[in-house]
């Protein structure tokens, strides 16, 4: 990679572009402060200089990756007032400028974004100008078959990421059952609060056997209605606290977080083990959204018990949305939608619509 | 003339949305059309214009922000309508007739100020119905034209007069008989 910076006698540095007022640099490169710098910005580059030290900075905008605006860290290092851009660099770096004026640093970042984007657009423009191979019948062939490969090659990209995050997973588990093992041997003399509390995480992070198609054999019914148990188990607790409802998505997470095995399940197994809940008993149904999101139900509250939750909560508030219902009832924001209309439709609540907004209030008249 | 008061669910936001629900909007509508006949009767408004009773405070409640919009009020008419409290007196002007007294109470109370006061036999113009001292104290004093003449057809049909064409309606005669 090319240097990304350059210390030159201020002689050599040629100052061009806009010229930005700053208070303080901080370039975690050559770990360096500046103070009162000067900066220059064009298409080319990103000067800083400070004169009192005789120091110059020059980065080549090709070399930076993208420029934000920092709002949480090192501001112990800047002024009070400062406000403070992050500067990516593509080696991983970063520098921070410390701007005087707000409007200073949206010009700038504005600016250096214009910039980046155009380094980008010469890039691409580059690589796509690549020399034609062939043309006619032989070209459209090669074509094709340049495309093949790629698109095996990406697979098997993909397939060896999966294998290392399986691996990953194997001593992430070893090590926790390693910890755990050491944990009980220790047990004596330790601080009992400290065992209790690591029981409880391993008990809400783990399942103790969980199933594995290796156990059964690979496919059927039955590994299905075993995960079906394990998943019920696994998710109860957490679906009474996001107010009986999850979507499968985070159910899934869930799944795949408290099973202590290498063995992951697919998406498509865990639908499949959700579709059995019926069949097993188990108080938590699927439904499926009119967006087409797929969620988890618990049983354990019935239509009218939540549409009179609904009425009662309304009537606290005098009035809610669904945005609001979503965030205390904890469900997803669909979810909360559609409970509103049921309420609704109960003729419990009614609505009032006004500049698109549609908020719900106990139905007093009608 | 007393100011009106208007019921609490004048001052309830959703009052102001027409309902998705079926039953709700029926509860609802009942409500505006019973808001409309008695808000009509203390003023003694005989017919309403959809495009101007937008902006009247029956339909407006400036104080939560909210109003009626034109296709709700029509609803609202129409459902008068259809209960026989009101009458689409020009669909195209989207002018209404509004009966918190149907025509044929009218025609009643007319012909009992009529027997009462000894105009049996007399011919009486429609103006004179109207606008006369005589009527001062009577709800049918200053009466729509349409509305007077439509209760005065009751009367005819039952034979108890006799309408006399005449070019503008003020100038039509009746002789109750």
């Amino acid at each position: 990679m090319d240097t990304m910076f350059n210390k030159r006698n201020l002689r050599d540095s040629s100052l061009e572009g806009m010229q930005f007022k700053l208070s303080t640099i901080i370039s975690r490169e050559t770990h360096e402060k500046l103070d009162n710098p000067e900066c220059f910005l064009s298409a080319e580059q990103l000067n800083l200089l400070d004169r009192s030290r005789g120091l110059y900075l020059r980065y080549s905008v090709s070399n930076i990756s993208h420029v934000c605006l920092d709002k949480r860290k090192e501001k112990k290092l800047f002024s009070r007032l400062a406000s403070i851009v992050r500067i990516q660099l593509s080696n991983g770096e970063h520098i921070l400028l410390g701007f005087r004026h707000d409007s200073d640093q949206s010009v700038f970042i504005q600016k250096l974004e214009n910039y980046l984007r155009q380094h980008r657009q010469k890039k691409a423009n580059d690589t796509n100008q690549t020399p034609s191979k062939g043309v006619g019948v032989a070209g459209i062939m090669q074509s094709r078959k340049e495309q093949v490969q790629q698109g095996e090659e990406q697979l098997h990209n993909a397939f060896k990421d999966l294998e290392s995050l399986m691996s990953q997973v194997k001593g992430l588990v070893e090590l926790a059952q390693k910890y755990q093992g050491s944990l009980l041997e220790s047990k004596v003399g330790e601080d009992m609060k400290e065992v209790v509390e690591f029981r409880n995480m391993a008990a809400s992070l783990g399942v103790d056997n969980p199933v594995t198609r290796a156990q059964l054999g690979g496919h059927g019914d039955e590994f299905h209605r075993q995960l079906a148990m394990e998943v019920y188990r696994t998710i109860e607790k957490p679906l009474r606290k996001n107010g009986g409802v999850m979507n499968l998505i985070d159910v899934y997470c869930w799944v795949i977080r408290a099973r202590t095995t290498t063995e992951l399940i697919s998406p498509d197994d865990l639908l499949a083990a959700c579709e059995m809940f019926g069949r097993l008993h188990v108080p938590i149904h699927l439904s499926i959204l009119e967006s087409g999101v797929i969620i988890l139900e618990a049983g354990f509250m019935n239509d009218d018990e939540i549409a009179k939750k609904i009425f009662e909560l309304v009537q606290s508030k005098t009035s809610l949305n669904a945005v609001e219902y979503a965030s205390v009832a904890n469900i997803p924001l669909l979810r909360a939608v559609s409970r509103l209309e049921f309420c609704e439709q109960k003729g419990l609540i009614c609505r009032d619509e006004f500049e698109e907004n549609i908020r719900f209030f106990p139905n007093l008249y009608f | 003339m007393s100011t009106f008061r208007y019921p609490p669910f004048h001052s309830y936001p959703p009052s102001f949305t027409l309902q998705p629900v079926k039953t709700t909007k029926e509860k609802q509508l009942k409500l505006w059309c019973d808001l409309v006949l008695s808000y009509c009767k203390h003023y003694k408004i005989f017919k309403l214009s959809l495009t101007d009773s937008a902006n009247s405070p029956l339909f407006v409640n400036t104080s939560i922000d909210r109003r009626l919009s034109i296709s709700a009020i029509e609803e609202v008419f129409s459902r008068l309508v259809s209960m026989g409290y009101g009458e689409w007196l020009n669909k195209q002007a989207n002018i209404c007739l509004i009966y918190w007294r149907r025509p044929n109470e009218w025609a009643q109370i007319i012909y009992d100020w009529v027997e009462r006061t000894g105009r049996r036999k007399s011919i009486l113009t429609l103006y004179e119905i109207r606008f006369s001292e005589d009527t001062a104290e009577f709800e049918f004093h200053e009466m729509d034209p349409e509305l007077l003449l439509k209760s005065l057809q009751v009367l005819e049909s039952q034979g108890k007069c006799v309408i006399f064409e005449g070019k503008v309606s003020d100038d039509l005669g009746v002789k109750f008989l």
